[in-house]
């Protein structure tokens, strides 16, 4: 099984009445344990295809499979439900709320996950923070953090609901080389550990930590 | 999971601006809602205490008309009328007789004397000066002043509502995109509002009753009563249609959230 999978994949927007096809005829499977590279220059379709296949936009044509699910028909709360529990989002802004600590902010995927109870989600909070080497700044706030710091909490929040899909939109787009190696290995240590991480990136240094390359141009996966 | 969002909201400074235009929005609607007993009791305390009774007595004019038995009757159930009573007075060789209207309120009384004379009946007043014509006055213009206060002050909330729940788009978006679904967001989004609104309204209030119940008693020395009943619908109004209004747009585009 593959965990997930995308068959004869179309994607076009409509520009003006005029159509530009982003993704064309895009076919490929995604395993566990496994990290991917997505490269391709900046408007060749990687967010679109992030989006995709984390249930936040839909394919013109084609079919998205997830666990072998097929995805496109699922009404918006299955789709919710999908990413609660399936997906970690990690993306180039990091993204977290300015006006939560640390902690908070990894906490906030957890609220919605009946699995928790109060002691567990602050069981598996103390968890993450030390995985990603937080434990002196749980009660601080985003601005206080630099920016690697910031997405190491990002991926923390990420691994919340221990997602088995890791999606990773340029994730170190903001960060100098020192952090971005860091970040690679905490996302190399994940897929080691049985996720399937994509990692979208122009930054060749991905290229060494991925077990698979995929080049995205003009619409064509390869 | 709500705590959290609230705290949230309640640490971005720019809200804490929202609350203090909050606490004057409803300062300002809740005066407004009974400015016109602050004016009726400021012009009551200007009528001597010996005329109140005349001041709210109302004669008919035309000598000519003699009012049946039934027609008394029917008088009094028109509403604010109070009692319809003859009186008699003893001349020379003849009697007069008066016909006296009398109104549960003088500032009742322009409106009896309205109704009365639709049906033909003119009248006069017992006791007419210059406070009640002026208050007669100022009545069109403070109605004025009370509707416009509440719409301005409900267009107030709106406005606001949106441009807070705009200031929170990226976190709601953050939420859609982590799993939260679009009811659960929706739910976040009024509570969120409403934290700000109940904060601001508990304040506000506080203040606009210690205007009412102190400040403007000892400056105009006269005794205020508030009318709680419309007080709490209209506060309830001014809350609730900006909220649905703001809500519904500031949910209508969650679908399209996106990386
Ligand atoms: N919502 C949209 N409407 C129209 N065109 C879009 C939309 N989103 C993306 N595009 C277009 O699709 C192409 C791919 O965009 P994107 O996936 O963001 O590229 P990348 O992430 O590789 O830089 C771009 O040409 C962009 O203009
Ligand atoms: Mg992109």
């Amino acid at each position: 099984m593959s965990k997930i999978e995308i068959i004869n994949g179309y994607k076009e927007y409509l520009k003006k009445k005029e159509k530009i096809s982003v993704l064309d005829n895009i076919n490929v499977k995604f395993e566990k344990e496994k990290l991917y590279a997505i490269m391709g220059e900046s408007g060749s379709g990687k967010t679109t295809l992030l989006n995709i296949i984390g249930t936040l936009d839909t394919l013109t044509q084609g079919k998205l499979l997830i666990n072998d699910k097929e995805i496109i028909n699922l009404k918006d709360e299955e789709k919710a439900k999908i990413r609660m529990k399936e997906i970690g989002f990690v993306f180039q802004n990091f993204y977290l709320n300015p006006n939560m600590t640390v902690e908070e902010n990894i906490m906030q995927p957890m609220y919605i996950n009946p699995e928790y109870n109060r002691i567990s989600m602050e069981e598996k909070t103390e968890e993450l923070i030390k995985m990603v080497g937080l434990e002196s700044r749980r009660t601080h706030y985003p601005k206080e953090l630099s920016g690697g710091e910031e997405q190491r909490v990002a991926i923390a929040r990420a691994l919340a609901n221990n997602p088995e899909i890791i999606l990773a939109d340029e994730p170190t787009g903001n960060l100098d080389k020192n952090n971005e190696i860091k970040i690679l290995e905490i996302l190399k240590d994940l897929s080691q550990k049985g996720r399937c991480v994509i990692i979208v990136s122009h930054s060749n240094k991905v290229i060494e930590y991925a077990d698979k390359v995929l080049n995205l141009k003009e619409g064509k996966l390869e | 999971m709500i705590n959290l969002q609230i705290k949230s909201i309640l640490k971005n400074k720019i809200n804490l601006l929202y609350i203090i235009l909050f606490i004057i929005v409803f300062i300002i609607i809740n005066l407004a809602i009974n400015l016109p007993e602050i004016i009726y009791k400021y012009y009551d305390s200007k009528i001597p205490e010996e005329y109140k009774e005349q001041a709210r007595t109302l004669y008919i004019a035309d000598g000519n008309i003699e009012l049946t038995n039934e027609d008394m009757e029917n008088l009094k159930k028109i509403e604010h009328i109070q009692d319809v009573k003859i009186k008699t007075l003893g001349m020379q060789d003849y009697e007069l007789k008066l016909t006296n209207i009398v109104v549960d309120d003088w500032k009742n009384c322009s409106k009896i004397q309205n109704i009365l004379d639709n049906q033909g009946i003119l009248t006069g007043r017992e006791y007419e000066d210059d406070w009640i014509k002026g208050y007669e006055k100022i009545n069109i213009f403070m109605n004025l002043v009370v509707y416009m206060s509440i719409i301005i002050g409900t267009f107030t909330i709106l406005i606001s509502y949106i441009n807070i729940l705009k200031n929170e788009k990226e976190n709601h978006k953050l939420l859609y995109i982590l799993g939260y679904s679009k009811s659960k967001i929706r739910y976040i989004v009024c509570t969120q509002i409403l934290a700000i609104t109940i904060i601001g309204f508990f304040i506000g209030i506080i203040i606009f009753d210690i205007i009412f119940q102190y400040v403007i008693p000892n400056i105009l020395n006269i005794e205020l009563e508030q009318d709680m009943y419309k007080s709490i619908i209209i506060n309830i109004l001014v809350t609730i249609i900006p909220l649905f209004i703001a809500t519904g747009k500031s949910t209508s585009h969650i679908k399209d959230f996106k990386m």
